[in-house]
């Protein structure tokens, strides 16, 4: 008799992982993706720590959807439960700590919509730093009371009011925090595969800013 | 030049899923394992709770692990942490919600180590029905305070003043409870691959659970 069910292993969190192949003892990076999704430019990010030294992982925190255009991004940016985000990057956290080559140290960086990600993240759950590349405060505000990670903040000058505001919130709070503005650039200017935003300057002056603040913080 | 990386999809969190199959919406339920891991026994109980049409989850709480060594298991649930077994659940609770195959309706089933998982979701999160096979209370007890939905308590003989006293600590929270004490069963009694499997317990068991489930879920 033909059985009236489906069975099916499945994937509940899920995201993409790049390591050092050399065997030895890693810190660990957490990278959070913009409003378009785990999409191939997060995916090359992910490697690029991985060269540097890191187990790098990028959670899939739209759960397998991906666009690239504005308007879904933005409405899958606006919809997605930033509970439920916040405990498949602790879900991600676990897996990275656990892993043999973990060295115990833990980052979150994330860029537009993955950088409000990775602070409110670090107010939930204590990291040994938390990146933010243009990205937004949590909401309530008052998240930011429970933060123990030092943060480093990165932003086009386009948008310099949410970086004096990201870093008044954290003063006011006495929080150690580092924030930049980039002088001509705009919001993504690191995505270099998005040449309308893309800025080669800021965005390499950027780069060495944060594996500085990562080597500080180890 | 040789990479010096590797690079790969991941599962953070993984499951084992059984529903009808017949297309249509289905009343979801977790079912949390015991202390061996997701084990062929805790799958053919997922697949049991879809022939009676649930669409049903399991999520892997041991990450991969698995084993039939007491030693071993006393290891893995000693050392899981409870609040990721928790947001593990909630991840499969997420994935049950989000199915078009969902009506909206959540039930949360364990057994042994799971059945203390189960009541840790139901303190914590807005379930429909959730259910305790011989499971460990939460500490502290005041988390119970947070308890929404109706529990059922299956237990064995055994573990009769574990049942009484998860039964008082809900009731003097005004919480409703179904407690069921079987005679001359042990802790484990459902597992019919299991060393304590008490046929009669397990069949009158699962009569009720499923009734419980009807009523709820």
């Amino acid at each position: 008799m033909p059985d009236t069910i489906v069975t099916e292993d499945v994937h509940l969190v899920s995201g993409y992982m790049a390591r050092p192949i050399e065997n030895g003892s890693y810190p660990s990076i957490i990278i959070l993706q913009e409003w378009w999704g785990l999409d191939e430019h997060i995916r090359d990010v992910t490697r690029r720590f991985a060269r540097e030294g890191y187990l790098a992982l990028a959670p899939d925190l739209y759960h397998g959807s991906i666009t690239d255009d504005p308007e879904q991004a933005r409405s899958m940016s606006s919809g997605l439960d930033r509970s439920r985000a916040t405990r498949d990057v602790i879900s991600g956290i676990d897996h990275l700590l656990n892993h043999d080559m973990s060295n115990g140290k833990i980052y979150t960086i994330g860029y537009c919509m993955g950088g409000g990600i990775s602070i409110l993240v670090a107010c939930n759950r204590k990291v040994n730093g938390a990146i933010v590349y243009y990205g937004g405060l949590p909401n309530p505000e008052d998240q930011l009371d429970n933060l123990q990670s030092p943060v480093l903040g990165i932003f086009g000058s386009d948008e310099t009011d949410r970086a004096t505001s990201l870093e008044n919130a954290l003063k006011a709070r006495g929080k150690e925090s580092d924030i930049h503005i980039y002088e001509g650039a705009q919001h993504a200017f690191f995505n270099d595969s998005w040449e309308e935003r893309y800025d080669s300057e800021a965005s390499s002056d950027s780069w060495v800013k944060v594996l500085n603040f990562l080597n500080k913080n180890s | 030049m040789p990479d010096t990386i590797i690079s790969q999809d991941v599962d953070l969190v993984g499951g084992y899923m059984a529903r009808p199959m017949a297309e249509g919406k289905y009343p979801a339920i977790v079912i949390i394992q015991e202390w061996w891991g997701l084990d062929e026994h805790i799958r053919d109980v997922t697949r049991r709770f879809a022939r009676e049409g649930y669409i049903a989850l399991a999520p892997d709480l041991y990450h991969g692990e698995i084993t039939n060594d007491p030693q071993q298991a006393g290891k893995f649930a000693g050392s899981l942490d409870r609040s990721r077994a928790v947001r593990d659940t909630q991840a499969a609770m997420n994935y049950l919600k989000d199915s078009e195959y969902s009506n909206g309706k959540m039930g949360v089933i364990g057994y042994c180590l799971g059945g203390g998982v189960s009541l840790l979701t139901a303190c914590s999160d807005s379930i429909d029905a959730g259910i305790v096979y011989y499971g460990g209370l939460p500490n502290p007890l005041d988390l119970l305070d947070n308890i929404q939905a109706p529990i059922l308590a299956v237990y064995g003989e055994d573990e009769g003043e574990k049942a009484n006293e998860l039964e008082k600590e809900l009731q003097a929270r005004n919480k409703s409870v179904d407690k069921h004490i079987y005679a001359g069963a042990g802790h484990g009694f459902f597992n019919d691959t299991g060393g304590n499997h008490n046929a009669d317990a397990a069949a009158d068991a699962w009569t009720k659970t499923l009734a419980f489930l009807k009523t709820n879920v």
